[in-house]
């Protein structure tokens, strides 16, 4: 084997005035970094298996506990960074492809930072949402029939999704993430009238009741797909492409399907789910038309149909096909998108941003006249309440959350889903881990993000003078733009800040 | 309704407890032929060694009788029973008591040796708060350092032995048997506390008996069968107890080792009920009648007893013998039949150090009894599968290990809610 | 009465409702640090955590109706309150003979020491510090429940 070059990432540091050895830190790291050693008589950690989850420091009862990025640098190179340099010897010691977990952690510039809200002043009054009444509601789906040769839609009133708030929770698949964080996800939709979606990968038996609250999946590996699921669900969506990896599929290990996942992927037990990279039957816009319209069949047109696909870089004209293919709603995820198990060259460099990507779509939509004919969806780090304001000025709407759900439900974005050991119950299959996440309590803290969320979305637009979300969506004018050049302005169409 | 006890000891009070529960009304006559209101007779080695004050050696509160609503004639040591017209008379010639239910409660009696039949004074019982009394004063007379030979080493003459040994007395014990508490230990587990005795200083004779004595008022000096001559200023009487009901005389009561009683505990006349150390009821183990003279035993047979009194049909589901002796500060716990080694027992046994030993008795995969000496974390467990015979072959080599516990009660009982008798 | 039950689905075996436990016992029931760096002796749990095939348990005294840590107490200083249906430990009375050790079918009851006593050591539902039992207060699962049946 010769000795493993990389250095440990991160410190342990125990504070043995505080450490009471109740052992906790030992039984709840999945990755063994703590142990009680009899010869010593103290607990003893062993800091190359620490991935910084923080599990051990929340759980430890005196705060005994904390962790530490390992200051041990490379000489400086700002060519030949640590991460490089870490990375060649773990390929060099693997010769395999570098997996990683959750979004793109490299430091692109992110656009909604980069974007300011408007508030009314003297000329037109700002709105107290605590006295009057301010909508949140918002409909997805096909505002208009397709066009009027289209007999089947003519008279038709389309199927839409009713959402209180214009969040939903985004595709994670049972199999990526525990059946406690699904249940978390459907409880959560349920309480605050929104949707939830299970991923490719099915709906687990316990969450048939909520299934009026569930968006389902068609992707490339159909897994779990069949007509009673698709007829009881809220809405199918298509799934083309993830943001985190654009152009590759996913791979479910075998070890992670346990009976479980096999029963409600419907394959057998330990064997591995292989999503391919593309729909083998879907070669172009036309073969895309076929697919939805085969699941508007099978949904007796009842269900709305969405199509998502990664936010690349002629993203507006793969729009405007899956709008005219006949998709309800177009769901963009862009390049921070999480990921349960990614390469990172993938991850790290694939895709564009999601605020550019949105911008497009919509005004290509708009410049075609069909931006009614299909509802347009965001994902792919969402971060907070202001996000999602700028992602409906920019034209959304409404946005998907994953990460931030994840965070919501515990995650500490140690990027390290694909291992199959989250101390924190999350992407894990290990019944003793999954344990660890009570979907009460995950539910509880979903809703109150949402609730909180809320009021934060209210107030921006009391503050803009506007009482009902839809009034918004598209208006760019309530945007400005600092620190941005001509072109990225243009793309966004959105005046600099002061014009 | 009027109840009458005869006895004032634990299953007296669990039969007044029980008779509580259900009537609140009823008149309660307690007869008792000591002079003391229900003291813990465990206890009496306790106060010797000055480990308690003497008011806690009564065995509930000081108004428990007032708060009951019993009433409580003590020193009697003559009562009648005409079970025919359901009357008792406290003494001979006394005011007829009219009882409509009568509970026998009155316990055992020490057997004493013939040898100690002598009126000697330095001899004493350890049966009665009157008889620590007795020793505790004959102790502050003395002044010195005594010589104390205890005749018996079961669970009485070595409580005996520790009491004396705290009041640092030089302690010699005797034992006819081939080991110390042969009731509840074999030869094994009873040198293991043999060794732990002697190491602290006191002196042990297995195997003997007395063969010859010398002294006129005072047992002086006692000759053992291994030809050891023991130097005596005192000698302490425990070689066993039986049941006392000899002085009942009544011709339909149907006796064994102790009076007989159905799964009611009411014995074979009608009204009459038994309970405690004179009641011979179900042993589980053997399925048969046996008696079980122990301190939870006789409350809960008493508490059962009472409540049948009362006009309950509450079923006495049997008992198993279970000990826990802490002695000079080592644990020893057992439970079922803890002394058997016969040929179709299965043994899982282990020492983890000089004193500290743990021994399971199988019978095809069923326990039947333990021993544990010094550890004795979580016992009650094996004290619960012993006493529902539950079968333990899939987990039988896992006994010995400490995290066993809910597995073996999650299989003992669906719905095991624990806690009833 | 109200018990503390344990939510078998959401235990997790961590140890902290052991942890809160003994410090509620200890000399220093309200401070964690204390109760493990300055207490004379070794804080003590009252429950305690099984385990089976991966999953785990936080158990402790059932404060059974019919009692027979209670019937088996051969001083009397073990009971059960009258007002509260908690089953406890008269220390004064208690001579350390572990008789209700043996006594309770689930092994509840520890045998310990205090000031160097026997003792036996067993859950009192923390009626002597707290309002709320501490394992409850402070599973980081909500894994335990104090409430009726």
């Amino acid at each position: 084997m010769g000795i493993n070059l990389v250095m440990q990432e991160y410190e342990v540091l125990r504070n043995e005035a505080k450490c009471i050895g109740c052992k906790i830190c030992v039984n709840q790291c999945a990755n063994n970094v703590h142990r009680w050693d009899e010869d010593w008589q103290m607990i003893i950690s062993d800091d190359k298996y620490c991935v910084n989850c923080h599990r051990c420091v929340v759980f430890c009862p005196t705060g005994a506990l904390s962790i530490r990025k390992n200051a041990n640098d490379f000489t400086f190179n700002a060519n030949w960074e640590n991460r490089h340099i870490k990375n060649i010897y773990r390929q060099a010691q693997s010769g395999g492809v570098l997996l990683t977990g959750m979004g793109n952690d490299r430091p692109y510039p992110v656009y909604w930072d980069k974007m300011v809200l408007n508030a009314s002043q003297v000329t037109n009054p700002s709105i107290d949402p605590l006295r009057e009444p301010i909508e949140l509601k918002v409909f997805l789906g096909r505002k208009s029939a397709l066009n009027e040769k289209d007999e089947v839609f003519k008279d038709d009133i389309f199927p839409w999704l009713e959402l209180d708030l214009p969040v939903m929770f985004s595709a994670m698949s049972f199999g990526s993430v525990s059946l406690n964080v699904h249940k978390a996800l459907a409880r959560a939709a349920e309480t605050m009238g929104t949707y939830w979606n299970a991923g490719e990968g099915g709906v687990h038996a316990d969450l048939k009741k909520s299934m009026n609250h569930t968006i389902v999946q068609v992707a490339s590996g159909r897994f779990g797909v069949n007509p009673a699921m698709l007829k009881e669900a809220a809405a199918v969506e298509i799934k083309i492409g993830q943001g985190a990896k654009p152009g590759i599929g996913g791979h479910l290990p075998g070890e992670k399907v346990g009976q479980e996942v096999a029963d409600t992927r419907m394959i057998p037990v330990g064997s591995d789910a292989i999503s391919p990279a593309p729909h083998h039957d879907i070669y172009s816009i036309e073969d895309l038309k076929q697919l939805i319209f085969a699941i508007k069949e099978a949904t007796d047109y009842k269900k709305p149909v969405a199509v998502k696909v990664a936010a690349v870089h002629n993203i507006a004209a793969i729009a405007s096909g899956i709008a005219r293919a006949g998709a309800d709603i177009i769901v963009i995820d862009g390049f921070r998108g999480g990921t349960g198990a990614a390469p990172q060259a993938i991850r790290d460099n694939v895709g564009i941003p999601i605020e550019f990507a949105l911008a497009a779509v919509d005004q290509r939509l708009r410049e075609e006249g069909i931006r009614n004919e299909v509802s347009i969806v965001v994902a792919g780090s969402i971060r907070n309440s202001s996000d999602i304001v700028k992602a409906v000025a920019l034209g959304a709407d409404a946005v998907y959350i994953g990460t931030a759900a994840l965070i919501a439900l515990g995650c500490h974005m140690c990027q390290k889903c694909y291992t199959g050991k989250c101390n924190w119950g999350i992407a894990t299959q290990d019944p003793k881990l999954v344990k660890r996440l009570n979907p009460e309590i995950g539910a509880r803290k979903l809703v109150n993000l949402l609730t909180a969320w809320q009021h934060e979305i209210k107030e921006m637009l009391g503050g803009m003078g506007i009482n009902a979300i839809e009034s918004l969506r598209g208006n760019r004018l309530m945007l400005r733009g600092i620190g941005l050049n001509k072109k990225e302005l243009e793309i966004l169409g959105i005046k600099a800040a002061g014009e | 309704m009027r109840y009458v006890i005869i006895g004032n000891s634990t299953a007296a009070i669990g039969a007044v407890e029980g008779i509580r529960e259900i009537d609140k009304q009823g008149e309660i006559i307690i007869i008792s032929d000591e002079v003391y209101e229900a003291y813990s007779r465990p206890l009496i080695s306790y106060y010797l060694s000055g480990k308690i004050i003497e008011k806690n050696i009564y065995y509930r509160d000081k108004n428990f009788y007032v708060q009951n609503g019993v009433a409580l004639h003590t020193g009697q040591s003559n009562v009648q029973i005409n079970p025919e017209t359901k009357i008792v008379w406290i003494e001979p010639g006394s005011e007829q008591i009219h009882y409509d239910k009568l509970l026998i409660a009155t316990g055992g009696k020490p057997v004493v040796p013939d040898f100690l039949n002598g009126g000697y004074d330095n001899v004493f019982l350890f049966h009665s708060f009157d008889d620590v009394k007795k020793i505790d004063d004959f102790l502050k007379k003395a002044g010195k350092r005594q010589n104390v030979a205890i005749i018996g080493g079961g669970l009485v003459g070595l409580k005996a032995a520790e009491s004396m040994f705290f009041r640092g007395q030089d302690v010699a014990v005797v034992e006819a048997g081939d080991c110390l508490l042969n009731s509840i230990l074999d030869l094994k587990a009873g040198n293991i506390v043999e060794n732990y005795l002697k190491r602290r200083g006191i002196s042990i004779f297995i195997q003997n008996i007395v063969e010859e004595k010398e002294g006129e008022d005072k047992l002086e000096r006692l000759i053992l069968s291994d030809g050891t001559i023991l130097e005596c200023d005192m000698v302490i009487a425990a070689a066993g107890i039986k049941p006392n009901y000899a002085w009942l005389n009544l011709k339909n009561l149907k006796v064994d080792k102790g009076i007989l009683v159905d799964e009611y505990l009411q014995t074979s006349i009608d009204g009459i009920y038994a309970a405690g150390d004179v009641a011979q009821a179900y042993e589980i183990i053997s399925g048969e009648k046996k008696v079980v003279p122990i301190l939870p035993n006789a409350y809960i047979q008493g508490r059962i007893a009472g409540a049948n009194m009362a006009g309950e049909n509450v079923r006495y589901r049997g008992s198993i013998a279970f000990n826990s002796i802490p002695l000079l500060g080592l644990n020893i716990v057992t439970a079922g039949l803890s002394n058997c080694d016969d040929r179709d027992s299965e043994i899982i046994e282990e020492f983890r150090g000089e004193f500290n030993y743990k021994k399971f008795i199988l019978k095809d995969d069923v326990l039947v009894g333990t021993v544990l000496i010094g550890d004795i974390y979580r016992c009650g467990i094996y004290r619960y599968l012993i006493e529902k015979k539950i079968k333990i072959t899939d987990f039988k080599q896992s006994i010995l290990s400490p995290e066993i516990s809910w597995r073996l009660l999650g299989r003992a009982e669906a719905g095991f809610k624990g806690g009833t008798y | 009465m109200k018990k503390v039950y344990v939510i078998e689905d959401f235990c997790i075996g961590c140890g902290t409702c052991m942890v809160y436990c003994a410090a509620a016992h200890s000399e220093y029931p309200k401070d964690l640090l204390k109760a493990f760096k300055l207490s004379s002796l070794k804080p003590v749990p009252r429950l305690f955590i099984e385990e089976e095939e991966g999953n785990s348990y936080s158990l402790m005294c059932r404060h059974c109706d019919e009692p027979l840590c209670v019937y088996s107490c051969i001083s009397g200083a073990m009971f059960k309150d009258n007002r509260t249906g908690v089953v406890k430990v008269d220390k004064e009375r208690c001579v350390g003979c572990f008789t209700c050790v043996i006594a309770c079918p689930y092994g509840f009851i520890r045998e310990g020491s205090e000031n160097g006593r026997s003792l036996p050591l067993k859950c009192d539902l923390c009626k002597d510090s707290f309002d709320m039992p501490q394992c409850v207060e402070h599973c980081p699962n909500e894994a335990l429940r104090y409430g009726e049946e």
